[in-house]
């Protein structure tokens, strides 16, 4: 099962309900057969632009990041159950992302002036290895004359 | 008189020149030795000095590298420092001076976090305009065509 972290904007709400609307999502990813790992609130707050959602307009908003383990076969019945809470302004499921080794940084390397970076050096090689193509197409009379006979 | 003594007598007198008795390998070795010991004092001379360039500049890397920072989506503060004030725009790589990777890791991010409703798209949150300043956008670190 893949880790999923879920941005939940709620109503602004009373602590009663809003424990009640939690409670109701937190229900609905231990039934699709998932588990839950961390509940973070980062309170109400004014949303940043006036959020549309089942026929309302909201500027203020109780921000929920739920991260959960579900089978990902189950992920779309839940969105659509989401979507169906009248409490719910808004969700966005992401994928938590793998803890991965940064890269090394490059900025280095793309300061140098032109002439010095790999993927100039590189395009120069494309233009040049098109040229001589274009130039093997081209067709060479072996004369060996240094003048054309018949272009005067 | 012994005949050890006639022996070391003989070694005396006789150094330079060849002498059977003595280990004819031994002896080249020792010589070369003695060339490869030339041949370090040459190399030691004050002219012929083997050392990295002085003047090499200072390998630069970007902010972000260099804190170890790997930027999220819920870290709304540092990536409001990432986009205009006014037009709520993302700077671009040229001002921001990120190296490739992270310009688009931080890209990325913002995208996600204004997809989730935390970030405005037109503004950047006013709390956040006291920020300290990473960079500059009217000196760019690198020149751009526009």
């Amino acid at each position: 099962m893949p880790s999923y972290e879920i941005c939940l904007l709620f109503k602004a709400l009373p602590k009663l309900q809003l424990k009640e609307c939690l409670k109701r999502t937190a229900n609905q990813i231990f039934e699709s057969g998932g588990f839950i790992r961390r509940i973070d609130n980062l309170g109400t707050q004014s949303t940043p632009w006036k959020i549309n959602s089942h026929d309302a307009i909201y500027k203020q908003a109780s921000y929920f990041i739920v991260e959960f383990d579900v089978p990902s076969s189950a992920l779309v019945s839940f969105n659509n159950y989401l979507s169906r809470d009248i409490d719910v302004i808004k969700r966005t499921i992401i994928k938590v992302p793998e803890n991965t080794p940064q890269p090394a940084c490059t900025l280095h390397e793309e300061l140098k002036p032109p002439a010095y970076r790999a993927e100039v050096k590189e395009m120069i090689a494309i233009g040049k290895r098109k040229r001589e193509r274009e130039a093997r197409k081209k067709v060479q009379f072996n004369t060996g004359l240094d003048y054309m006979p018949f272009q005067r | 008189m012994n005949i050890a003594v006639s022996v070391r007598n003989m070694g005396r007198f006789r150094r330079e020149r060849f002498n059977p008795w003595t280990n004819l390998n031994k002896m080249l070795d020792q010589k070369k030795s003695k060339v490869v010991k030339d041949e370090e004092q040459t190399f030691k001379s004050k002219h012929l000095v083997d050392i990295t360039n002085p003047y090499q500049k200072e390998k630069q890397t970007c902010i972000l590298c260099k804190m170890n920072i790997v930027p999220d989506y819920k870290n709304t503060r540092l990536l409001s420092q990432f986009i205009s004030r006014f037009t709520g725009r993302i700077y671009g790589r040229h001002i921001t001076g990120l190296c490739r990777h992270k310009q688009e890791h931080v890209e990325k991010e913002i995208k996600k976090s204004r997809e989730a409703g935390l970030l405005p798209f037109y503004f950047r949150n006013p709390e956040f305009s006291h920020d300290p300043k990473l960079f500059d956008p009217d000196n760019p670190f690198r020149p751009h065509s526009y």
